[in-house]
């Protein structure tokens, strides 16, 4: 029986053919959309993620994620540093200034400015330096002037030039030298990245009062940085106001992974990301129903005569319901394999041939099935009550 | 002929919705993100929209678009005040400041420093208050919706104070402002408190904005403006489409607007397409009798034609009226809560998604017109 559904199904070529193209197009437009969603919010949190060193980040109460910080006074550090659970607590700048390239060109039409994310590394400790330099050496940032340029970066200021130590930049009417190249995980903004010594850092950006932007704990061993940040908000909340009132938050420490997860939330929350590439999803969805469901229906009244002559010749309602279903459930699988094979290949060109955000863990698989696995419910579903219904006899009369 | 074609559509209910369903299904979110996308490429060049009075901008050589800055020295004012030709030049800030309020919270800002004496640039509706309070100690004017997102569901009212920099800050003043891409409240103020209230490099003129006299072509001072200073000079106009072909070129925004488009489109062939093919194999037996009956295939066209123009125009219609209420009710919304919204449902839309509409039904119909022309009349009475 299953046996004569898929030949029922393969003998109409066309059909058979719009029915598998409409759910590949589904799968592919759902897994590829949610693919690039992620990739997108994955790279929101680069900077926390390649800054692994830190157990805490310590920071001022109203900071809600990685891009917008609200400078700390230097005390704070002091104050952080007397926690007890605090094995050692270091500042780290992150600020964007302007940088200017073609240096000593007197011509100003030649003169390239581009915006850059600045990171500014304990000068003592370096910690959050990063973990992979692909040329020169991190040791190199003690030098004057020096900093280290992420690898996209670099590619994107000076595009089709071998990767080499030595050039020069302007940041802030200060001088600065590439003593390194690193590689450091794509960001959201795309902006080249640098990395120097905090000192230096804060002369490369335009300054206010207060320069520090966060500040960098490490944990005590066997205690928890849990326990740790509850003890640093403790410490460093400010007398209330008023005799009586709970004390005023000082400072806000978070872990590691929550830092992340408060940054994706804020992407997440206040951005359009997920609702544009949601739309796109819902979309892909829909027109997978309406041309899988469609062209389906269209197929089984064509063939309602054979399923009539089935049905006279005794075949049951049960039978005929695994018929449309086998059929169904064939060109589902088909089309999702086809689907997400055809993402994953357009995310593998497009990751190593350009800088296209693209993320696919499993659970978009997953979810893509459950999706492609609705469209192929629904679209059978219709079918299946025109076959339910059909009278064995009809067929014969006329 | 045509009312038979009109019965034979309004009878298949079912069908006749579902064609219609399909058509302004497209139409609505073909328009709805084409009006999407021409408003926030219309934010991007709010600034330069805003500032009346001026008529040609002058920047540094390398400045792409307006929020890519590259600061002038303070004597470039004098500069182009000495190219003849120009009437008068002032200066103009444009730059940006965290806010910080009494509560705790603080806000990213975008400022804008007006010539301290003429105020050329100055917001053009003013909401409370009154433009002459800038001249104010610590004055600055904020814009409706910023002040909408700042303090919510409260009325407007001026006199409350925050810091920028450090530096003390009164709204004296509530304007009403084009809604921006940066979606940042926007302040006015003068020149010399604008360059206190962000952290200073050392240059800190953003624009020279010059008038040019009478009788004087533009382009022609433009041109000596930029053989006799080095800088780069354009009217508004020019400069607000060279900031929009940067938003249009750099970034990911025509794309991801276009794939949507398409995808309506896409959805709104396929399901009024293949509905509309399987509405006309419905009637294919009607088809047969009326060609039986001597109908030739020219009348028949007709019919199918027929059929798909009163479908489009009812699903193009209808999309239509509903992409624009969605967009309106949308825009009312983020105005409420102070978000600038990003609707520009300018006339190339309608008749763009019409000419979509059209091709959709042309289509649909194309294919079930091979349908009735290959027909044999007589098949349908054995």
């Amino acid at each position: 029986m299953t046996w004569i559904a898929i030949q029922m199904l393969m003998g109409d070529r066309a059909k058979y053919l719009g029915i598998v193209a409409g759910i590949t197009f589904a799968a592919l437009l759902i897994a590829q959309q949610a693919s690039i969603a992620l990739g997108l919010l994955l790279r929101t949190t680069a900077h926390i993620q390649d800054i692994a060193d830190a157990d805490i980040w310590v920071m001022d109460p109203n900071v809600q994620f990685i891009d917008e910080f609200k400078p700390l006074s230097e005390n704070a550090l002091h104050r952080v540093r007397g926690v007890p659970g605090v094995a050692w607590a270091v500042p780290i700048y992150k600020g964007q200034g302007r940088l200017k390239l073609a240096v000593g060109q007197l011509d100003k039409k030649k003169a390239k400015y581009q915006q850059s994310v600045v990171l500014g590394l304990d000068d003592a400790t370096l910690v959050g330096a990063p973990r992979q330099i692909l040329l020169g050496s991190l040791a190199d940032l003690r030098k004057p002037d020096a900093v280290i340029i992420d690898e996209s970066g670099y590619r994107y200021l000076w595009p089709n030039e071998p990767l080499a130590v030595g050039r020069e930049l302007e940041m802030n009417d200060h001088r600065a030298v590439v003593v390194g190249i690193c590689k450091a995980s794509e960001t959201f903004q795309t902006f080249p990245i640098f990395y120097c010594r905090y000192r230096q850092a804060l002369r490369y950006v335009p300054q206010e009062r207060k320069a520090m932007s966060a500040i960098l704990v490490g944990v005590e061993q066997g205690v928890s940085k849990e326990d740790v940040c509850r003890r640093i908000m403790e410490q460093t909340a400010l007398k209330p106001l008023r005799a009586g009132d709970p004390p005023r938050p000082g400072l806000k420490a978070l872990t590691h992974e929550q830092f992340i997860a408060s940054t994706l939330m804020y992407f997440v929350r206040r951005t359009g990301i997920v609702i544009n590439f949601g739309i796109t999803v819902s979309l892909g969805f829909l027109v997978g129903c309406a041309v899988a469901g469609q062209t389906f229906y269209a197929f089984t009244l064509e063939n309602l005569p054979q399923f009539g002559s089935l049905k006279a010749m005794g075949a049951s309602n049960l039978r005929i319901v695994g018929m449309v279903l086998t059929q169904a459930l064939m060109a589902g699988l088909i089309g999702y394999g086809l689907g997400v094979g055809v993402a994953a290949l357009f995310g593998q060109i497009m990751t190593t041939s350009s800088r296209l955000a693209f993320y696919m863990p499993w659970h978009v698989l997953v979810g893509t099935g459950a999706a492609v696995g609705l469209i192929v419910v629904l679209a059978s579903l219709v079918s299946v009550y025109k076959v339910l219904v059909l009278e064995p006899a009809a067929i014969f009369r006329g | 002929m045509s009312w038979i074609a009109w019965k034979m559509l309004t009878g298949n209910r079912a069908k006749y919705y579902a064609i219609i369903f399909g058509i302004s299904f497209a139409v609505m979110l073909m328009s709805e993100q084409s009006a999407i996308f021409t408003g926030l490429m219309r934010n991007t060049s709010s600034t330069i929209r805003d500032i009346s009075g001026a008529d040609i901008w002058v920047m540094d050589p390398s400045v792409q678009f307006i929020d890519d800055i590259t600061p002038l020295s303070d004597n470039a004012v004098y500069q182009v005040r000495g190219v003849p030709g120009v009437a008068w030049a002032v200066r103009f800030y444009d730059g940006k400041a965290r806010a910080q309020f009494p509560e705790g919270h603080f806000k990213q800002f975008i400022v804008l420093g007006l010539d301290d004496q003429t105020l050329v640039g100055a917001p053009r509706k003013m909401l409370l208050g009154s433009l002459a309070d800038l001249r104010r100690p610590d004055g600055v004017v904020l814009d409706e919706s910023g002040y909408r997102y700042l303090y919510p569901g409260q009325p407007l009212q001026i006199g409350r104070v925050f810091e920028m920099n450090d530096r003390r800050a009164e709204i004296v003043g509530i304007c009403e402002a084009s809604p921006t891409f940066q979606t940042f409240p926007i302040v006015y103020t003068t020149y010399s408190r604008a360059v206190h209230y962000a952290a200073q490099e050392r240059r800190s003129l953003s624009f020279v904005l010059a008038k040019t006299e009478e009788g004087v072509p533009l382009e022609e001072v433009c041109r000596r403006i930029e053989e006799q200073t080095g800088l780069m000079a354009m009217s508004p106009s020019e400069f607000a489409w060279r900031t929009i072909a940067y938003y249009l070129i750099q970034t990911g925004i025509p794309v991801n607007f276009g794939i949507t488009v398409l995808l309506g489109f896409v959805i709104g062939a396929a399901i009024a397409g293949q509905t509309f093919y399987l509405f006309t194999i419905d009637n294919l037996k009607q088809f047969g009798a009326l060609k039986a009956m001597g109908v030739d295939n020219r009348q028949l066209v007709g019919m199918v034609l027929l059929q798909g123009a009163v479908v489009g125009m009812l699903g193009y219609m209808i999309g239509l009226g509903l992409g624009s209420a969605f967009m309106e009710l949308v825009t009312l919304q983020l105005r409420s809560r102070g978000l600038p919204p990003a609707n520009f449902m300018a006339w190339p839309i309608p008749l763009g998604t019409g000419l979509a509409a059209a091709l959709i039904v042309f289509a649909s119909a194309l294919i079930s017109l091979r349908r009735v022309l290959a027909l044999e009349p007589a098949a349908v009475f054995r």
